[in-house]
């Protein structure tokens, strides 16, 4: 615990939690500089994360004990990988979000003391919960920072104040909390198999498998994969685009990636073959389900609600690729890059659609011909992230569908390797339809007000870095698999 | 020779890749006013240099771009290179010229910079991933082009040509992912590993749409004829041998699984090499003309490499002949097409007009074959390739390769009855066109000289590649006499892209039958206007399952039933 | 021996509990089965504290409880929040959630 280096480390470790959670505090009391203080605090947090990233790539996996004080009582962090990956992801659509916010918000804040002003703190809440998550080391932790999650994305959820986002927001504010019992309650059987809360292996007991029920139907709610997604479409599709973009990017993510800790630390001495091809099949029914749902939808963002009900499909492969037979090192590679890729493509796809949602006053999509030739801008940035949803090269998207085939095909599961071809189709129909009425010529303007610029440049330069993901893979991929869980691959220790 | 101008060979192919795409984002930039758009012909250059000056076996890898790339020369790319650049360079300049009075000429030269790009990467590129991020990145910036003057033709054109790239990437995807999971990323190392039939197929397909093979060519003669002329040359010239080097690349030539390819391939490249010209001469459009002639000629080189598969004896015959055809047809192509565009420019009757003429035989008959032409020389590597095919192949190839000059002879007449009924120009193509041109016509005409097979100049070999050629005018000129007299015989015609007739109504056919198979199974279903109403209803059935999924009734009994689930089957199996 | 009936208590509550949030009609009852289901594991958990006795109780779980009933406070007041404002929005606060979409 001596040494310049580790000492940093936990400065870039408490930093990236800490300071959105001054920020938000701070937001509550200077609610005047809520704005300005929430992209001040967006840059603090990215340079935490990079300063974490670097001590990553330098030295390894970090961790922090808080205050001092050992677990199980105390919190410990730990930084490896995939919990600097995503900090990192977070980050990055987090600052564009943010500054899109100012923008898309404005109207919102003018109306009642709401709107912009509770975005902030929430959204701090939000990204302070998010860091924890990735960061945090036990079980329990991973309850509480799961329940922050939660809490502010209900609160994000229902910004709105429209009947429907707030029907939709109680909704989720209930399945979310009925997935975090099931949670607590794993979490407590856990405890009375092991008497310890720390991820290592259950010994297979009925206790222990009781406790894998429990935590991972918990965690597949919370994370909409079919056929539990039904509380998604409507509260993404309600939300205001900025909020839509954070929760679908990221927020959906973060309990899957408690899922994924889980399953491959945790359980893994439980999880046989036939178990890891549960999740497989849902998954593939989730990207079947998802996709038509998003063909047949009418209005924009619920396409795109839709289109994330089918990606998270393609989270869950993971499982039967890494845990049934197939080595664990690609799987875990692909689905973390899948997961980034996702995220920014998605973050750029919303933002794109609130663009149009804004200056067209409705998103009906059998109504927006026109939006290509009056919103080049938007438009082409929801071109570039489709073409990463759909998987094609060089996006990240690509890169991600790719690696994730590779290890299906290594695996030899000729079904799943179908699934991931066939989706991407199913994927390129939704989009395709999309554009083919938004490419419709419509001689006048139909636009009932212009967009401030900003609102179009960061859709634009998170679809630009969904493209740039793709580019530099290989960097990227190497950082997330430092720290890799050795179960299945018996020293396969990271070095950047 | 790198060493010399101070250039580290990894910055040259960097350049050769990087500046096409630099230029073309410079173009999409708002103050784009400024960039003159002809700068991205320009930017081919870097590519020329290294077809010239690279050392073979160069290797830059470029560990941060996509998994690892790795770009590079070795003796195949360095022919592909040699081509592909010069006639992007050339038509570039050309468009210049072309595309003067165009006010649409920015768009038209971004996505010239991204096609030219993506084809300069796919030569270059050494390994799995980078080919083919720059074959989609190519096949998709084409479009582009395909569709630029908008006209309902050219958008016709152009979704049919992106339905077939779609399905290409497609079947690419998962027949080069089968193959990585078989080997290795590294273009170097394949076809150790034994290589599944399913990827075989996927691969022969994928590549197969991009080089015109033939039930999968439907979209070439849409497309090469409605783009710009300027890019009809580097469709048909270039981008077309992207699909050839695919398979060059990726079919482990020489493993011994892939001998039972090899009548294949024979065979779908002489149907290709006949049925295209036989649907070419009843074509009205010259552009339509030359791009049925492309996938003939195509036909051809896929017959070369079909023999490359027999034995690695044959490869080793037939590949160079493989790469020197492409090269050869990659110019002559070119020519022709950007001949076509001066002809329609030009007044008839002045000195440039029969410029314009001479320049359009020269090529056709190179084409052709005639001796003294580069053509004579690349059919006479294909020939002795052939010779070492097995037997019975070897004989039926050496009576149908000069049939297939003389095919080719007649639809180079067609061509030229075509131009000369055409309405008459009035322009005046500026100098660059002319030399751009005359640049990309030298090398198909005169590349029996650099060749050093002087036995194409003996009179044994005029005389064989003179005959085809001679009964093809005859053909011709009797078609020629014939139409005179009866109009009959040159109005028959089949619709350009042929068989895409039949796929449409085809799929339309299907459609039908499903609709009338679902009507037959549910009989309750009226059985007026019934694809309607069963999307309809299907559509409400979707809708319908949605909204009960989310409601909490049963989701919380999916909840529980997951909870089971993995409960039981955990407990099961562990 | 009384650790282990409470920790069955604990689960049944929390069996309970799931089932009001699922099955009940009125938001307001699903919030109150859902603090029913949360106490069954607070239960649960405490009952797991007896595990260890000597020197003292094992301090771990109870921990945990306490900060769980936190979190199940906060998680309520936003749940009651939430019911009031789509009894202001829309006067009709029963299951107005299914047509959202």
């Amino acid at each position: 615990m001596t040494g310049i280096e580790t000492i940093a480390a936990d400065v870039w470790i408490a930093a990236a939690v800490a300071s959105p959670l001054a920020a938000a505090c701070a937001m509550l009391v200077l609610r005047r500089w809520a704005a300005a203080l929430g992209v001040l605090g967006s840059l603090v947090i990215l340079g935490a994360v990079a300063g974490l990233a670097h001590q990553l790539l330098l030295l390894g996996p970090q961790q922090l004990v808080v205050g001092g004080w050992d677990p199980p009582l105390g919190i410990r962090l730990r930084a490896d990988g995939p919990a600097v990956g995503m900090a990192g992801i977070t980050g990055l659509i987090g600052l564009f979000v943010g500054i899109y916010a100012t923008a898309y918000l404005r109207p919102l804040a003018a109306s009642p003391p709401h709107g912009e002003r509770l975005f902030w703190p929430l959204w701090m809440f939000l990204w302070a919960g998010l860091n924890a998550l990735y960061l945090a080391d036990d079980l329990f932790n991973l309850y509480v920072t799961l329940e922050v999650v939660g809490l502010a994305s209900v609160g994000l959820a229902a910004l709105a104040r429209t009947a429907a986002a707030v029907a939709a927001a109680l909704r989720y504010l209930l399945v979310s909390l009925l997935g975090s019992l099931a949670y607590l309650m794993g979490v407590a059987l856990v405890y009375a198999a092991t008497g310890t809360l720390e991820l290592r292996g259950v010994a297979a007991a009925p206790v222990g498998y009781a406790a894998l029920a429990l935590m991972s139907a918990g965690l597949l709610m919370k994370t909409a994969l079919f056929p539990l997604h039904g509380w998604l479409p409507p509260a993404h599709a309600n939300a205001p685009a900025p909020v839509s973009a954070l929760l679908s990017a990221l927020v959906v993510k973060a309990s899957f990636y408690v899922m994924l800790r889980l399953w491959f630390e945790l359980f893994a001495p439980l999880i046989g073959p036939a178990t890891a091809h549960l999740p497989g099949v849902l998954a593939a029914a989730a990207i079947l389900w998802g996709s038509l749902q998003a063909l047949a939808a009418r209005r924009l963002k619920q396409l795109i609600a839709y289109s994330t009900v089918a990606q998270v499909g393609y989270l869950f492969l993971v499982f039967p690729l890494g845990l049934a037979g197939g080595s664990l090192r690609p799987a875990w590679g692909a689905v973390l890059f899948f997961i980034l890729a996702h995220a920014l493509a998605k973050a750029a796809v919303f933002l794109a659609a609130g663009n149009v949602l804004k200056a067209f006053g409705h998103d009906r999509i059998a109504d927006l011909g026109g939006a290509v030739q009056q919103l080049p801008v938007s438009m082409f940035a929801f071109a570039v992230a489709g073409v990463s949803l759909v998987g094609l090269p060089p996006s990240g998207g690509f890169i991600a569908k790719w690696l994730l085939l590779a290890a299906a095909l290594e695996a030899g599961r000729w079904g799943y390797a179908g699934v991931l071809v066939g989706g991407g189709l199913l994927a390129t129909a939704y989009i395709f339809r999309f554009f083919s009425h938004a490419f419709r010529f419509v001689p006048e303007s139909v636009l009932c007000c212009g967009l401030p610029r900003r609102m179009e440049g960061c859709a634009l330069l998170l679809a630009l870095g969904s493209m740039a993901l793709g580019l530099a893979a290989d960097p990227i991929l190497a950082l997330l698999q430092i720290g890799l869980p050795e179960t299945g691959a018996a020293g396969a220790g990271g070095a950047p | 020779m790198t060493e010399l101008l101070g250039i580290a060979p990894q910055w040259l192919t960097a350049a050769a890749v990087g500046l096409p795409l630099l230029c073309a984002a410079a173009l999409a930039l708002p103050g784009r006013r400024r960039v003159p758009p002809q700068l991205v012909a320009w930017a081919a250059l870097p590519a020329v240099m290294a077809a010239w000056l690279l050392p073979e076996g160069t290797t830059a890898v470029f560990g941060w771009l996509l998994l690892s790339a790795r770009l590079g020369l070795d003796a195949t790319g360095r022919i592909f290179l040699f081509f592909t650049s010069a006639l992007w360079l050339l038509a570039g300049v050309y468009g210049t010229g072309y595309l003067k009075a165009d006010r649409r000429r920015a768009r038209f030269f971004f996505f010239y910079g991204l096609a030219m790009s993506g084809n300069l990467g796919v030569v270059l590129a050494q390994d799995m991933v980078g080919f083919y991020a720059f074959f989609a990145l190519m096949s998709f910036a084409a479009y582009g082009l395909v569709v630029h003057t908008g006209d309902p033709e050219a958008l016709r054109a152009g979704r049919i040509y992106l339905t077939l790239v779609v399905v290409g990437e497609i079947a690419l995807f998962s027949g080069l992912a089968l193959l990585a999971a078989a080997g290795s990323l590294a273009i170097g190392d394949l076809g150790a590993g034994a290589v599944p039939s399913v990827a075989m197929l996927l691969i022969c397909a994928g590549f197969g749409i991009k080089a015109g093979a033939l039930p999968l060519h439907v979209w070439l003669p849409l497309a090469h004829s409605a783009a710009p002329t300027p890019a009809s040359a580097v469709l048909s010239g270039a981008m077309i041998k992207a699909g050839l080097l695919g398979w060059l690349r990726f079919v482990p030539i020489e493993a011994a699984v892939s001998a039972s390819w090899g009548p294949w391939f024979v065979a779908a490249g002489a149907a290709a090499a006949f049925y295209a010209v036989a649907a070419g001469c009843t074509q009205s459009h010259p552009k339509t003309v030359l791009a049925y002639s492309s996938i003939s000629q195509m036909g051809l080189i896929t017959i070369g490499v079909g023999i490359s598969l027999f034995s690695p004896a044959a490869a080793a015959a037939g590949l160079p002949a493989v790469a020197l055809y492409a090269l050869h047809h990659g110019f002559a192509k070119g020519a022709l097409f950007l001949a076509v565009g001066l002809l329609q420019n030009a007044a008839p009757g002045t000195r440039a007009s029969r410029l314009a003429w001479a320049g359009l035989l020269l090529a056709a008959l190179s084409l052709a074959g005639a001796p003294l032409t580069g053509g004579a020389v690349a059919k006479g590597a294909l020939k002795a390739a052939v010779a070492l095919a097995p037997q019975g192949w070897a004989a039926a190839l050496f009576m149908l390769l000069p049939l297939a000059s003389v095919a080719t002879t007649v639809l180079m007449g067609r061509l030229a009855y075509l131009m000369a009924g055409r309405a008459p120009g009035c322009g005046r193509p500026g100098a660059g066109m002319w030399i751009a041109w005359l640049m990309m016509l030298a090398p198909a005409a005169l590349l029996a000289y650099a060749a050093p097979a002087d036995e194409a100049l003996s009179w044994a070999a005029i005389g064989a590649a003179a005959w085809p050629l001679a009964a093809g005018g005859a053909l011709a000129g009797l078609a020629w006499a014939a139409g005179r007299s009866s109009r009959r015989i040159v109005s028959a015609q089949v619709p350009a892209g042929d068989v895409v007739v039949a796929y449409a109504a085809l799929i339309r056919l299907a459609a039908r039958a499903a609709a009338a198979v679902a009507n037959s199974l549910s009989g309750w279903v009226p059985r007026v206007r019934l694809p309607q109403r069963l999307r309809r209803q299907s559509a409400a059935m979707a809708a319908a399952a949605e909204s009960a999924l989310g409601s909490w009734q049963v989701s919380g009994l999916l909840f529980l039933i997951v909870v089971v689930g993995v409960f039981l089957q955990a407990l099961c199996a562990g | 021996m009384s650790a282990l009936l409470y920790a069955v208590v604990g689960a049944v509550l929390f069996a309970l509990g799931l089932y009001g949030v699922v099955a009940a009609s009125p938001l307001l009852r699903k919030v109150l089965a859902f603090n029913i289901a949360g106490s069954g594991v607070f239960l649960f958990l405490v009952a797991m504290a007896d595990r260890v006795r000597v020197p003292f109780p094992d301090p771990v779980p109870q921990a945990m409880v306490l900060t769980g009933i936190v979190v199940a406070v906060s998680a309520t007041a936003l749940a009651l929040l939430l019911i009031c404002l789509l009894r202001e929005l829309s006067d009709r606060p029963r299951e107005a959630a299914d047509d959202g979409h």
